[in-house]
């Protein structure tokens, strides 16, 4: 039996425009006092008309050409009329008829393989101003704040194409991190620049069912939308299995008891009386100016992940991580730019450094660790002057203090013992004190010899180099000479 | 269109306007009116018509992306029918 979910989205992403769409506002309205970056055009006051932000479009075409869309040479702006306190006006302006562009894709990374996810369009519209419903004070009122009110947005809505939660979080991550690199949003859901409402409907293949469509609205974060659409999925496979009748409704993600909660049900939404905006002329774009847009892209997200794999040899979620932290992939390329062993310096960064900058919430750049240090670790480890084990102690000392290997070993007392004859005297004592264990050896049971280097290490704290231990300790259980 | 007592009194709550009840009768008829008035609009026949959605024919009317700050936020917030801490207030939604 396939029992899958089939989920779409439409992403809002604010612009980082300096001013609103279509009026000359500040659009830095997150930390700025309530009602202060508003004007006699985003509050709607009779007779204002609005002049659209350049840059809003050119943010758009950017967007556009990210996502492989079809760029219409004529777009327009329509009214989306609804009567509520967070729109001024009593309309919205946005892009129903005519969007700035359509039939994109994104790749994303899913499980391990690339997937296409078809975007069905991309249009401008303006943001709403803020609800507080219910003030602790004033439990009877709303509280309201423009500063938001206007500010552009550009919306991504999805083909239904995304077949798991997992999937639409990578999608939302891939979106945000283009977005990102494109410098038109700042991604940070958590203040509101980028929010998501997900439509999801489960289909059984074999009996040819589906169930009503759900949105689920307004969650703000990757994680958080995830959950939602899993929970959604459980519930309305249990109707679908149950054979209870589903209703297409709009639900909300409730983070305290981890549910979806009912808000509206389809039946009682507005019609919205979209018609065109006749205060906004329509944008035409001429292909020479889309051209030389275009050539303002960076290198994009999945174009990097893809480049990173080939160019060093690298695993998806190697490429990944170094995507999500820029500092440590800006690191990386410097050091291997410089000639050290690409394995190697992948390894320190994606281990024990990166480890270590997880625990103090730090990055690479705001630490004392240089290319130079790092180059130096591995020169270190490759000649035998320390060990691997030794050196990844030193990492949390070399991230804060710039000092040279040779004085922080010297400080911390502690010297890579390479001396055999020391070696064999620890050896030979390890063995003495486990005769059971080393006639077990002899028997056939090889695999002690992990057994025994174990304890020559931690009777040695570490210090001695691992290929010596296991030679010295395999000569002396197989009754070899080793003194000559 | 007949603007009934209940459909008047809608419109009086949704715009948080307080209407005396002379002021009222007046405003009933005025709207009546004005709704008959476009209503003759119905009348002209413009199914082959293509829509005109405004009399000039301007594309790309663009400004500059830079901040202009408006110098009456203030003044706004100032009428606007209750304020509390720099916010417009308004009867409870949800």
């Amino acid at each position: 039996m396939a029992i899958k979910p089939q989920i779409g989205l439409e992403i809002h992403a604010q612009l980082l425009t300096k001013t609103k769409a279509f009026c000359s506002c500040s659009s830095e309205s997150f930390d700025a006092p309530p009602n202060t970056h508003i004007c006699d055009g985003c509050t709607g006051q009779p007779g204002t008309l609005p002049k659209l932000n350049a840059t809003v479009v050119e943010f758009a075409v950017k967007a556009a050409l990210a996502l492989n869309c079809h760029i219409n040479e004529r777009s327009s702006f329509d009214r989306k009329n609804y009567f509520y306190p967070d729109l001024v006006k009593g309309f919205q302006i946005t892009q129903y008829f005519r969007p700035i562009a359509e039939n994109g894709s994104l790749l994303i990374h899913a499980d391990g393989r690339k997937k296409k996810v078809r975007i069905r369009r991309v249009h401008i519209e303006e943001d709403t101003g803020k609800l507080l419903h219910s003030p602790a004070d004033r439990p009877e009122c709303a509280f309201i704040d423009y500063n938001r009110c206007g500010i552009a947005l550009l919306e991504v809505v999805t083909e239904p194409d995304l077949d798991t939660p997992k999937e639409a979080h990578a999608f939302m991550e891939t979106l945000r991190n283009t977005f990102r690199t494109l410098g038109i949003c700042s991604g940070d859901m958590e203040k509101g620049a980028l929010r998501c409402d997900a439509n999801i409907s489960v289909r059984d293949t074999d009996r040819g069912l589906v169930t009503a469509r759900v949105e689920i609205k307004n969650v703000n974060s990757f994680r958080f939308v995830e959950k939602a659409l899993e929970y959604e999925f459980e519930r309305l496979k249990a109707a679908l299995l149950s054979g209870e009748k589903t209703v297409s409704e709009t639900r909300g993600w409730d983070q305290g008891s981890r549910s979806t909660v009912s808000l509206r049900s389809k039946g009682e939404e507005n019609t919205y009386r979209h018609f065109p905006e006749p205060d906004l002329p329509d944008i035409v774009l001429e292909r020479a100016w889309i051209d030389r847009i275009r050539t303002t892209i960076p290198e994009l997200p999945m174009e990097k992940q893809d480049r990173l794999m080939e160019q060093y040899g690298l695993t998806m979620a190697e490429a990944k991580t170094f995507l999500d932290e820029p500092e440590l992939e800006t690191f990386f390329v410097a050091a291997v730019g410089q000639g050290l062993p690409v394995k190697a310096v992948k390894n320190w960064l994606l281990g024990e450094i990166q480890k270590t900058l997880k625990e103090r919430a730090l990055t690479i750049d705001r630490t004392t660790l240089t290319v130079a240090r790092l180059a130096e670790i591995i020169e270190w480890i490759a000649t035998g002057k320390t060990t691997t084990h030794i050196a990844k102690t030193l990492i949390p000392d070399l991230l804060e203090n710039d000092i040279s290997l040779e004085q922080l070993l010297s400080e911390k007392g502690i010297s890579r013992i390479n001396d055999s004859a020391y070696v064999i005297e620890v050896s030979k004592k390890v063995v003495e004190e486990h005769p059971e264990q080393a006639e077990a050896y002899r028997f056939g049971k090889t695999g002690l010899l992990k057994y025994f280097i174990g304890l020559v290490m931690k009777e040695t704290k570490g210090q001695c180099d691992t290929s010596l231990v296991q030679e010295t300790i395999k000569a002396l259980l197989e009754g070899n000479n080793i003194e000559g | 269109m007949k603007i009934d007592d209940l459909l008047f009194h809608r419109l009086e709550k949704a715009a948080r306007l307080k209407v005396s009840p002379e002021e009222r009768s007046r405003l009933q008829a005025d709207i009546e009116r004005i709704l008959d008035y476009v209503e003759l609009l119905n009348e002209v026949d413009v199914s082959d018509l293509e829509p005109m959605v405004r009399p000039v024919d301007l594309v790309n009317q663009t400004r500059e992306d830079v901040v202009a700050a408006r110098p009456f936020p203030r003044k706004i917030l100032e009428n606007a029918y209750e304020e509390q801490d720099g916010y417009f207030v308004v009867p409870k939604i949800l």
